[in-house]
């Protein structure tokens, strides 16, 4: 079957990278969150309504001026007509639905339906143009065309169009979706009873010579004002059958009050973490990068403290309401998510995942710990891998889980307790020098070309050089002819001093 | 000073890897339960029962010299009490006490540990160095190796008397690197990277590192 003209020219758009380019972009630009740019684009429009709406407003008392009108009307506009037409663009891919129809027909040996293709690339747009803020975004542009400019009405639609850019406003919308069927539940309840009892009212009161409702408008009106609590007392009852009416529309509003209150509330508490999740995971997608700690043990509290005093980022993972609890309160970045599950990893994203330096395995419990290793290690990530042990016995469950460092806590207790006993002034004096409080310190600063283990020897600083890392081995107290440069070179020195030096290098 | 006789007070995790760590000392185990004296007394261990409000007379016949005290029992408020104990009983003797947090172990040298290790402070101290200073991470890993020929010492040679603690290139090009002195008049530790120069005295000690072979070239020669 040769390609009709349509079909082939959706296949050239769709391999065309210029115009793959342009639609991501802009569809990153409309919708993705996380898209760097995206804030300052929305900061754009958010400025651009703000203008909007006080020109509109400036324009309810006061005589049109030609040049807000022009920058109102066509310019601010324009580009909101534009916006309109992009987010119509990127909300689907028309290509690729004429290309599908096509292979269809190909497939059944049936003459290519392209009715079929327009038919479903209007449904996938009608689609998008029917939700609510795709109908606002319309609704603002109308006072483009000149007949419409009249109604006043449509300012309240470039105010909502702020719908669009403000995250919290999304927040809100999807809360409330949560209780769809009690709002609309609700929702009958008081278009019924307003509905009766402005029935009921207009009856007792339409013909009562002192009354103020004399309408079933009026009735209505004050239906509204009564059950939401709110009584102007502009319009009232003043028939007895009418306040006795008044008076069951009042307790009804007081009930319909009350359990509005409580949907929203319980909507809230119910989707509170959710929320508070999103955000953490939108700051930890600006991170350059940082470390995952899986699990909110005491071994982890105490490191995360001290990474961050060294000004680096962690994000912690646990289930524990506890645990999260404390490392939320000790102001670290904590998500609700369980470290030993793979749709945890999925949640967290291949971008975010490749911003982790290392992921730390520090649950108080070795089933934890391995388990979690195990996950991680089923998703092929090349990260390194560190993890506390409680019982010896487990250390090589670690190993085969895939943890590349383990730490036995009591065997390093042990050890500077040995070493302790044999040399305790020594050994205090080398523990002091990884205190934070201490000036002279041990620090290690990488080695270059331009700047290798002489010119530390030879700097006007007093530095002690213990030794240099090489691959995985320590050589202590290299001699002055040692000319390796891509190390690490070990050295005690002034905090200041260290500074300089790393201050040097870069 | 080389502990020739190590006592240890609770028998547990911490205990079992302590003997193991100090396996060439003479050791004596403290248990008490009941149950850790069966636990010691089956894994070959030379344990004899306690408690907390014993008065522990029968290490007044130690010298306390040749003698350390390592606290290790799980509850710390117990542990506390022991080592206030054996301070109260034996002031001169090195008591080596553990605790799990920083603040525990503050408590404990308050109370008279000579040295108080902090479980979880050090545990996270070797994470963090793990992942922020690799290659600082590496010398500690291999200083606190038992096997490792690496270590810091102390020395107090005679033949370092008269020589400036802070300008002793003969030693380094030895393999001795000086890390600090320790004036004997007054017991304060410096860096030998913060003074330009002081000259070692009599009872001063100076701390090196060093490997095992070259410290003992140095002391035999």
């Amino acid at each position: 079957m040769r390609e009709p003209l349509c079909v082939e020219l959706a296949r050239r758009l769709s391999s065309s990278k210029r115009y793959v380019n342009t639609k991501t972009l802009f569809n990153n630009l409309l919708n993705n969150n996380s898209y760097p740019y995206k804030r300052y684009f929305d900061f754009f429009m958010i400025v651009l309504i703000l203008v909007s709406v006080s020109i509109l407003i400036y324009d309810v008392t006061s005589s049109p001026e030609p040049t807000l009108e022009f920058l109102n009307n066509i310019l601010i506009t324009a580009v909101f007509a534009i916006e309109y037409l992009l987010r119509l663009w990127v909300c689907s891919d028309t290509s690729k639905i004429v290309v599908r129809v096509f292979e269809e027909d190909k497939l059944l040996k049936r003459e290519f339906r392209l009715r079929v293709a327009l038919k479903d690339v209007a449904i996938s747009k009608l689609r998008y143009m029917r939700t609510p803020t795709a109908i606002i975004d319309l609704l603002a542009i109308l006072p483009f065309f000149h007949p419409l400019r009249a109604l006043r009405l449509f300012i309240v639609f470039r105010i909502l169009k702020l719908f669009h850019y403000t995250q919290n406003m999304h927040h809100f919308a999807s809360i409330l979706a949560t209780k769809k069927f009690e709002l609309y539940t609700l929702m009958t309840f008081v278009g019924l009873i307003v509905f009766v009892s402005s029935v009921i009212i207009y009856t007792m009161e339409a013909r009562s010579p002192s009354g103020s409702i004399k309408t079933l408008f009026d009735a209505f009106y004050w239906s509204i004002v009564t059950i939401s609590t709110v009584g102007y007392g502009d319009v009232a009852p003043v028939s007895a059958p009418g306040r006795v009416v008044a008076m069951v529309v009042i307790m009804t509003g007081v009930a319909v009050l009350a359990f509005a209150t409580s949907i929203v509330v319980s909507a809230f508490t119910e989707k509170l973490d959710d929320i508070r999740d999103t955000r953490v995971l939108q700051k930890t997608k600006k991170l350059k990068n940082f470390y995952l700690v899986c699990g909110y043990g005491v071994v982890a509290k105490e490191s995360a403290a001290q990474l961050v005093l060294l000004d680096r980022d962690i994000l912690v993972l646990d289930q524990d309401r506890e645990r999260l609890e404390h490392a939320r309160s000790d102001g670290h970045m904590a998500l609700d998510l369980n470290p030993s599950s793979v749709a945890t990893y999925d949640i967290l994203g291949d971008a975010l995942m490749q911003k982790v330096k290392s992921i730390l395995f520090l649950a108080d419990s070795d089933i934890e710990n391995v388990y979690a290793a195990l996950t991680v290690g089923s998703l092929n990530i090349d990260i390194e891998t560190i993890s506390t042990l409680q019982e010896k016995k487990n250390r090589k469950k670690l190993l085969i889980a895939g943890v590349d460092r383990v730490i036995y806590s009591q065997e390093l207790v042990a050890q500077l307790s040995h070493k302790h006993s044999t040399n305790p002034q020594a050994y205090k004096a080398l523990n002091s020098l990884r205190s934070t409080d201490s000036s002279i310190i041990i620090g290690e600063i990488s080695l270059s070309e331009d700047f290798g283990l002489d010119d530390i020897r030879n700097s006007v600083h007093s530095v002690l050089v213990v030794g240099v890392c090489v691959d995985e081995e320590f050589i202590f107290n290299p001699s002055q002819n040692y000319n390796n440069t891509n190390v690490k070179a070990v050295l005690i020195a002034h905090r200041l001093v260290i500074d300089d030096l790393q201050r040097s290098l870069v | 000073m080389n502990s020739k006789r190590v006592v240890v007070f609770g028998y547990n995790t911490h205990s079992k890897e302590i003997l193991e760590q100090m396996s060439s000392h003479e050791i004596t185990v403290y248990c008490f339960s009941d149950d850790g004296l069966e636990d010691a007394n089956s894994e070959g261990v030379d344990a004899k029962r306690a408690s907390v409000d014993d008065d522990f007379r029968s290490l007044l016949s130690l010298d306390a010299e040749q003698t350390m005290l390592i606290c290790t029992l799980q509850d710390e408020a117990q542990n506390l009490f022991l080592t206030i104990s054996l301070r109260d009983l034996l002031p001169s003797i090195q008591i080596i006490a553990l605790a799990t947090t920083a603040e525990n172990a503050t408590k404990l040298r308050l109370a008279g540990a000579s040295i108080a290790v902090a479980q979880i402070r050090n545990t996270a101290n070797l994470i963090v160095y793990l992942l922020e200073y690799p290659a600082v991470s590496l010398f500690l890993e291999n200083i606190l190796d038992t096997t490792h020929e690496l270590q810091v010492a102390e020395l107090q040679e005679s033949s370092l008397v008269g020589l400036d603690a802070c300008k002793l290139d003969g030693l380094q090009s030895s393999g001795i690197l000086p890390l600090a002195y320790i004036r004997a008049e007054d017991g304060k530790k410096f860096f030998t990277v913060e003074s330009d120069s002081y000259i070692l005295e009599h009872g001063d000690t100076l701390i090196v590192l060093a490997k095992y072979g070259s410290l003992k070239d140095f002391r035999d020669g």
